[in-house]
């Protein structure tokens, strides 16, 4: 369903994500874990479209991201990592913005944006203006969005960044369902707890180069730890934590001048 | 310097240095990668007023003027430029976009408001310069003056006092601004600012008209004696104060001077220093919602969103109705448009507006429906590129879009429905009362020009509406260029109609029929082809 051959992104001197390939299959969830500034939401990015790559090929959904990238947006789902939204505009216009751009019917939108607003708790909310919402009720917001036209794929950039629990259970339980019917997800996050319940494989990205990809058993067996934490800690060499905490809380107790 | 002498009212310099360099740096930043025209748009702006300072300067050649006087129409002249052509940049002080990130570190609401000021003090002191430069040199050739050794220090003393004039305009505008951002704390009153500011571009022509019909009923001698009333305003009280410090040390120069000084301490001392205080108040208020719960779910569509049944246009054109009604900066310039309809009234009460030479042919009537008409549509197709909301247009490049020309087809029809449809109503609605029936054929024309205006009205280079960041300097400046090029070709355009009416009155008509099936067959042609654009790239 997502295919990546030799994907790098290059800013100048600055490599962002270099010669990634992989695959994932329908009906797969598939994390993809890596450290701060390590590639991830730019190689999102790149498989929405939002990106142009500086080398290699996409596929998604059977379409060629070069060649069909029309196509390849019409059968896809995408949640950012930061929720920006047009903050004059109420939930329901909001809603029917994007329903049109993926030219539903006026009648299917409007039923689609009253059923899931209940379903996110946010129907009380519903015509009031995004500038008045929390952080989680955005976050929500750009969820019911990437939804609203039934993609085949979903790209989820820290989706439940600022949710609540009830959600975010809500959110869990709802992404291996959507697994179970066929979409294909590749679930992009920090948060190794949430990854590990979710995400049958994992694919882990440093420094812009694929360091791991496989089920996270054959994970635990390649690096002899059986925490999903201490596996990431010990492929992204991410060492000499004691160290830095003790220079952290040095650094902070010195005396702080006054403005 | 400028920064130098804000920098003594702070509290905490170093805060201020640094929040003014970081301001800076994001403007300069956010101007980065967009086309040198653009960027250059706030020098056009200063070029103008170079322009029109320099047709001053030549005035006591060609009629003979005192130092008052003198002083006094440059001055005026200076402050009223500066009050009209600085209302863009107060959206500065009265929606700043970045306030969030600072909004909990420990900066003083003072310091924070001194950064914005400094920044609007900054342009003004641009602007000031570019006003006011030539008619400081020539000042030293006002010929009324009997202190003739004094003139040579004319640039020396008026540079100094028509730059504080300058301040003291935009401190008056600040404290208007900042009074206006204290009642947002009423929600009622929550849009007070927007309202508001369209009253001085509304004012300054109306007072001009009727001052100019005021005093076609007083002589001439009278009028010399008419500049004593200029002593009541501030113009004249800094006027005075370039006439005192060139030596003419007479009780009237000396109690303006006197009056020039106390406002200009007073205005920083008491309500500059009161607004300062709360202005981290307003700001807070701005991050904090201002709507009430509905329990129930609408749906709807605008009516006449329906009309379309391409579902990306009715997209851009509901986007751009809710941004219309809702977004301080489209609504601002609306209002601010607004104020060339109070001049239609004024303008269309002088019979000579509304000779007509043949039918069609009123060259006041349809020079006014242009100037509204161009005026009120810039007023929306300009500034709906932008928007502080320019980040979410990433949703608008996620969408399956064959191209993103139907989203700005959104926006022209929302151009069209909402700005040029009731527009050309009320021409017509005149016209139809001064012509009867043939009143149809004097609106025609504007109505031609305005369909092609708005069909040929640049798209932004992204294609997407409400998709490209607000820098002050480029958007004062790109409402300037189109309008006047706009402006004056119509300018030639009606000059030619007239022209064709002096050699022959079927010269006139034939030109006319040309004008108006060209400019239909133009508008259809420009209309299809940006659909064949569309079918192409589909294909």
């Amino acid at each position: 369903m997502i295919q990546v051959s030799h994907l790098t992104k290059r800013y100048g001197q600055n490599t962002a994500v270099d010669d990634i390939s992989f695959e994932v299959q329908q009906g797969e969830i598939v994390g993809y874990l890596g450290p701060n500034g390590a590639g991830k939401s730019t190689t999102l990015k790149m498989l929405v479209g939002l990106l142009q790559p500086t080398s290699g090929e996409i596929s998604v959904a059977g379409y060629d991201s070069q060649t069909e990238l029309l196509e390849l947006k019409r059968h896809i789902g995408y949640v950012p990592e930061e929720a920006q939204l047009y903050e004059h505009l109420t939930l329901v216009e909001h809603l029917q913005l994007i329903g049109r751009l993926y030219h539903l019917e006026e009648r299917l939108i409007a039923q689609k944006i009253t059923e899931l607003a209940q379903l996110f708790d946010l129907s009380s909310q519903a015509n009031q203006r995004i500038s008045g919402f929390s952080q989680g009720m955005r976050q929500k917001c750009i969820i019911m969005s990437a939804l609203m036209h039934n993609p085949d794929v979903l790209f989820l950039d820290e989706p439940f960044t600022n949710l609540d629990v009830g959600t975010v259970t809500l959110m869990k339980t709802l992404l291996q369902r959507l697994a179970g019917l066929g979409k294909t997800i590749l679930y992009c996050t920090h948060i190794l707890e949430v990854a590990e319940t979710l995400c049958p494989r994992i694919m882990i990205i440093n420094a812009g180069k694929l360091i791991a990809d496989a089920p996270v058993a054959e994970l635990r067996e390649q690096t002899n730890q059986t925490a999903l934490n201490e596996i990431f800690t010990q492929l992204t060499d991410t060492t000499g934590i004691d160290e830095k905490t003790e220079e952290v809380i040095r650094i902070v107790m010195e005396d702080t001048p006054n403005a | 310097m400028l920064e130098k002498i804000v920098e003594r009212f702070c509290d905490a310099p170093t805060q201020y240095r640094y929040l003014l360099k970081t301001e800076k740096l994001i403007e300069k930043r956010a101007l980065e990668g967009r086309n040198d025209l653009s960027n250059m748009s706030f020098a056009v702006t200063c070029v103008i007023g170079f322009i029109m300072s320099v047709l001053f300067t030549f005035m006591p050649f060609l009629l003979p003027m005192d130092t008052f006087t003198f002083s006094l129409i440059g001055i005026t002249m200076s402050m009223m430029m500066i009050g009209i052509w600085m209302i863009p940049y107060f959206d500065i002080l009265l929606i700043p976009v970045h306030y969030p990130v600072i909004a909990h570190t420990p900066v003083s609401s003072r310091t924070y408001f001194l950064v914005k000021l400094t920044r609007i003090l900054t342009y003004t002191a641009l602007l000031l310069g570019s006003l006011n430069l030539m008619p400081a040199i020539g000042g030293i050739w006002v010929h009324k003056g009997e202190f003739s050794l004094f003139r040579l220090l004319f640039p020396f003393v008026y540079l100094p006092i028509v730059f504080m004039s300058g301040f003291f305009t935009i401190g008056v505008m600040t404290t208007f601004a900042g009074y206006l951002t204290k009642l947002y704390s009423k929600r009622t009153l929550r849009n007070v600012a927007q309202y508001a500011q369209f009253i001085f571009p509304a004012l300054f022509p109306v007072t001009l008209i009727l001052l100019s019909r005021l005093l076609q009923y007083l002589p001439m001698d009278k009028l010399v004696s008419s500049l004593k009333w200029f002593y009541a305003l501030p113009n004249g009280w800094f006027a005075g104060t370039v006439s005192l410090a060139l030596g003419q040390i007479e009780p009237h120069f000396l109690i303006l001077a006197g009056l020039a000084i106390a406002a200009t301490l007073i205005l920083v001392l008491v309500p500059l220093r009161s607004i300062a205080k709360s202005y981290s108040e307003y700001l807070s208020y701005l991050l904090e919602s201002g709507s009430r719960q509905k329990s129930k779910i609408r749906v709807k569509t605008p009516l006449l969103g329906r009309m379309f049944q391409n579902r990306t246009i009715r997209a851009g054109l509901c986007l751009s109705f809710v941004y219309i009604r809702r977004d301080k900066h489209l609504l601002r310039q609306f209002f601010a448009s607004l104020g060339s309809l109070i001049m239609l009234v004024v303008i269309l009460d002088q019979e000579w507006v509304l000779h007509a030479f043949a039918i069609g042919l009123s060259p006041g009537f349809s020079m006014t429906f242009y100037f509204v008409g161009m005026g009120i549509v810039s007023s929306f197709i300009l500034p709906i590129r932008y928007s502080e909301h320019w980040k979410a247009s990433w949703m608008l490049r996620l969408a399956p879009l064959s191209t993103t020309y139907d989203l700005w087809r959104g926006v022209q029809a929302a151009a069209f429905l909402y700005f040029v449809v009731p527009c050309t109503l009320l021409m017509f609605c005149m016209a139809t009362f001064i012509w009867g029936a043939l009143g149809i054929l004097y609106v025609l024309p504007g109505l031609i020009i305005l369909l092609n205006y708005v069909i040929l009205f640049p798209k932004p280079l992204s294609g997407l509406p409400l998709a490209e960041e607000f820098v002050q300097s480029q958007m004062a400046g790109e409402t300037l260029i189109p309008f006047l090029a706009s402006l004056f070709s119509i300018g030639i355009f009606v000059g030619i109609q007239f022209v064709t009416y002096l050699l022959n009155i079927w010269v006139y008509y034939g030109f006319y029929a040309v004008m108006v099936v060209g400019g239909l067959i133009s508008f259809i042609h420009f209309l299809q082809k940006n659909r064949r654009v569309e079918e192409t790239v589909d294909a």
